[in-house]
C-alpha cells in the first residue's frame, strides 16, 4: 500500500512539474524532472536503505528548486503547487516506508499505514486548499511591509525553534 | 541532516525569498510545507512515560541452548502514534526466532510485547537497554528514551563428561574418595605387607609371607583412597591465546577446564579455580554441585587479558593452594613458563598440564606452503622439547589437539604405557 502511494506521489509530482514547464515549452527542465523521477522510482526497487534515503533527499531538493524556479518563470502556479505538495508527500512516504522496513516486526501494519495515509491526505488537502486560496487572493506589498513581515517571520522562527527544542528530544527523523 | 530542520529551513528560505522578490506564487508554494510542519507539531509526542519489563525463560543455560526473552512495554502517558521499540542485545547474543524490534502505535495504558528466542556464545551477559523512539505520524518530532531493565544471562561452557582422571597428589584429605592416598589401610589396590595386629580381618592374612617367617603372622595392606585438594589454573593470558577462523583457542581451554572441574568434583574432591590473565579471578575451593555452579559461572565470565604483572606465570599465588596438593594447569604454554612450572613441582605440588596445541590450531588456518610447513615443523619441535623438559621434571602433560575429543586426549595421555613401550622410548 505504501509503495503504491509512494509511486503515485512521485509520478504525480513529476507530471505536475513537467506539465508546468511543458505548457510554456521549457523542455530541458521538463526532461530533467522526468529523468529524476525515473531515477527515484528505480531507486525504490533497491534494497539498500542508505541509498534510498540519499536518493530521496537529492531528488526532493531538486524538485523544490525546480518548483521555485518555475514560480520565478511565472509558470502555472497551480501545477507548481500540486507538484510541490506531491513531492513532499513522496518524501514523507519514502521515509515512512523505510521506517516500516527498518524494523523486524510491525504491529498492525495495515492499520498503521492506513492511519498515516489518511493523515497525509488531510495535510496535503488542507495545504493545497490554502495554497490555492492564497494564489487567488492578491495583496500588493511595498518594500517596508515586506521587510516588517520578514522580521516577524524571523522572530516567529526563533520562537518556533525554541518550541521545537522543548517539544522534541531528538529533532527530526534519523536521516 | 534532520528532516525537521531541513523542512523548516527550506520553508523559511522560501518565505524569505518570496518576501524579498515580492512574489505571491513563491509564498503560496511555502504554504503546503508550513501546513505539513504544523500538522506534525500538533500531533507530536509528549513526555514519554513508559514502563518496561523483561522476562527470560532461563537465567543460566549451556552454550547453544536457546532462551526465550519476553519484553513488555506499557504506555503510562498519552497516546503515541508511532513507537519503535528495540531491545538492545549484546554482541554475544543472536536472535534465532522472533524479532527484537518492532514498530507500533501505543495508546494510553496499552502494552506491547516482544517475544523472541536468542542463543549465544559463552559469557556473562547482561540485557539492560530498551531503546524506545516515539514520533508523530509524519515522523518529524521524535522523542527517544532508553529504558533500563537489567537482566543477567549466564551462558555456561559445556562440560564434557570425562571418565575418571587419575591423579596422585602427595597429600590427601581425611575423607574417603577416589584418589590413592599413598597410605596403607583398607582399600582395593595392594599396598604392602605388615605384621598382623589384633582386629585385622583374617582374610587379609598373607599366608605365603607368614609361612616364610614363622612364628610371625603378616597381613596385606591396601592403599587407602581419599579425596584431595585440586587447584585448577586456567591460563587467560592474552599472549597464549590464538584466534582461529572458528573462534579462539581459549574457548577450548575453558571447555577443558569445565570438564576437568566436573570430573574432579564428581569424585568428591575439593576443587578451586584460578583464572590467571589480566587479573586473578579466584574461586575458593569447595565441594559438590554448588561449587560446580560457582566454577561454571566463573568460567562463563572468563576472558583473556593483558597485564604486565601477570605476563609470566611467576605470580601464581601458591598460598591459595594447600601444600603438596594437585594442581592442574590448562594452558597452551610458552617457553618462558618452563622454570616457573619446574619450581612449582619442586615445591611439592603434583602438577598436571593440559595444553591445547596452539601450533596445530594455528596451522589449520594458514595456507599450506613450503615456508609455513617449515615454520610449523620448527614450532612443533620447540613445543615437543618443552613438553619433554616438563615431563623430565615430573610434570604430567596432556598435549591436546583440539580437534580430537578432550576425553580421548586425556585418557590417551594419562594412561600408563606398557613397559616395553617405555623401554624402547615410545611415549
Amino acid at each position: 500500500m505504501v509503495s503504491t502511494a509512494l509511486a503515485t506521489s512521485i509520478v504525480l509530482a513529476a507530471l505536475a512539474l513537467t506539465s508546468a514547464y511543458g505548457l510554456d515549452a521549457v523542455w530541458i527542465p521538463a526532461g530533467a524532472i522526468l529523468f529524476l523521477a525515473t531515477l527515484w522510482l528505480a531507486g525504490q526497487s533497491i534494497k539498500g536503505t542508505a541509498y534510498r534515503g540519499w536518493m530521496s533527499w537529492v531528488v526532493v531538493g531538486l524538485f523544490i528548486v525546480v518548483a521555485v524556479a518555475g514560480a520565478w518563470l511565472d509558470l502555472s502556479p497551480l501545477l507548481l503547487t500540486i507538484g510541490l505538495t506531491a513531492t513532499v508527500s513522496a518524501w514523507d512516504l519514502d521515509y515512512f516506508a523505510r521506517q516500516l522496513n527498518g524494523v523486524d516486526r510491525v504491529v498492525e501494519s495495515r492499520k498503521l499505514t492506513r492511519r498515516h495515509l489518511q493523515r497525509l491526505l488531510i495535510v496535503d488537502g488542507v495545504g493545497l486548499l490554502i495554497a490555492v486560496l492564497a494564489l487567488n487572493v492578491q495583496i500588493r506589498l511595498s518594500f517596508a511591509p515586506a521587510l516588517g513581515l520578514g522580521l516577524i517571520a524571523l522572530l516567529g522562527l526563533i520562537r518556533v525553534i525554541d518550541f521545537m527544542r522543548r517539544k522534541s528530544s531528538v529533532i527530526g527523523g534519523d536521516e | 541532516m534532520r528532516r525537521l530542520l531541513w523542512l523548516g529551513g527550506l520553508a523559511y528560505v522560501l518565505l524569505l525569498a518570496g518576501l524579498a522578490v515580492t512574489r505571491g506564487t513563491v509564498l503560496a508554494l511555502v504554504l503546503p510545507l508550513l501546513i505539513y510542519l504544523f500538522a506534525a507539531l500538533v500531533r507530536g509526542p509528549d513526555e514519554l512515560q513508559l514502563r518496561a519489563t523483561r522476562a527470560l525463560s532461563d537465567e543460566r543455560v549451556s552454550r547453544g541452548k536457546p532462551v526465550t526473552v519476553e519484553l513488555s512495554i506499557t504506555n503510562k502517558g498519552t497516546d503515541l502514534e508511532m513507537v519503535r521499540v528495540e531491545d538492545v542485545l549484546p554482541d554475544q547474543l543472536e536472535v534465532i526466532e522472533g524479532h527484537s524490534s518492532l514498530l507500533t502505535s501505543l495508546g494510553r495504558g496499552e502494552t506491547v510485547t516482544l517475544k523472541y528466542r536468542v542463543q549465544g556464545d559463552r559469557g556473562d551477559v547482561t540485557l539492560h537497554k530498551v531503546r524506545v523512539r516515539a514520533s508523530d505520524a509524519l515522523g518529524l518530532f521524535c522523542r527517544e528514551v532508553v529504558l533500563e531493565t537489567r537482566q543477567r544471562l549466564m551462558i555456561l561452557p559445556q562440560a564434557m563428561k570425562l571418565r575418571r582422571v587419575g591423579i596422585r597428589p602427595r597429600r590427601t584429605r581425611a575423607y574417603a574418595g577416589p584418589v590413592p592416598a599413598r597410605q596403607g589401610g583398607s582399600g582395593v589396590e595392594f599396598f604392602g605387607v605388615r605384621e598382623y595386629q589384633v582386629g585385622d580381618p583374617l582374610r587379609w592374612i598373607n599366608w605365603q609371607v607368614s609361612a616364610r617367617h614363622p612364628p610371625s603372622v603378616f597381613t596385606n595392606e591396601f592403599e587407602q583412597e581419599r579425596i584431595t585438594d585440586v587447584g585448577l589454573i586456567l591460563d587467560a593470558r592474552h599472549r597464549t591465546d590464538i584466534q582461529g577462523p572458528d573462534g579462539a583457542l581459549f574457548e577450548h581451554a575453558v571447555r577443558a577446564t569445565a570438564s576437568l572441574a566436573d570430573a574432579f568434583l564428581s569424585g568428591g574432591n575439593r576443587v578451586g579455580l584460578l583464572i590467571y590473565g589480566g587479573f586473578l579471578d579466584w574461586t575458593f575451593p569447595g565441594y559438590g554441585r554448588l561449587q560446580r555452579e560457582r566454577m561454571l559461572r566463573a568460567l562463563a565470565g572468563a576472558e583473556t587479558g593483558e597485564s604486565r604483572v601477570f605476563e609470566s606465570l611467576d605470580y601464581i599465588p601458591t598460598r591459595y593452594f594447600p601444600a603438596k596438593s594437585q594442581l592442574v594447569l590448562i594452558s597452551p604454554l610458552c617457553e618462558e613458563d618452563l622454570p616457573t612450572l619446574v619450581r612449582l613441582r619442586a615445591r611439592g605440588y603434583q602438577l598436571m598440564i593440559t595444553s591445547p596445541d596452539p601450533i596445530a590450531f594455528e596451522a589449520r588456518s594458514l595456507e599450506p606452503d613450503a615456508a609455513v610447513s617449515l615454520a610449523v615443523r620448527i614450532a612443533r619441535l620447540e613445543r615437543r622439547l618443552l613438553l619433554r623438559q616438563l615431563q623430565r621434571a615430573g610434570i604430567r602433560t596432556v598435549d591436546w589437539q583440539v580437534d580430537t575429543p578432550f576425553d580421548l586426549a586425556i585418557h590417551t595421555s594419562l594412561s600408563r604405557q606398557p613397559h616395553w613401550f617405555r623401554a624402547v622410548g615410545i611415549e
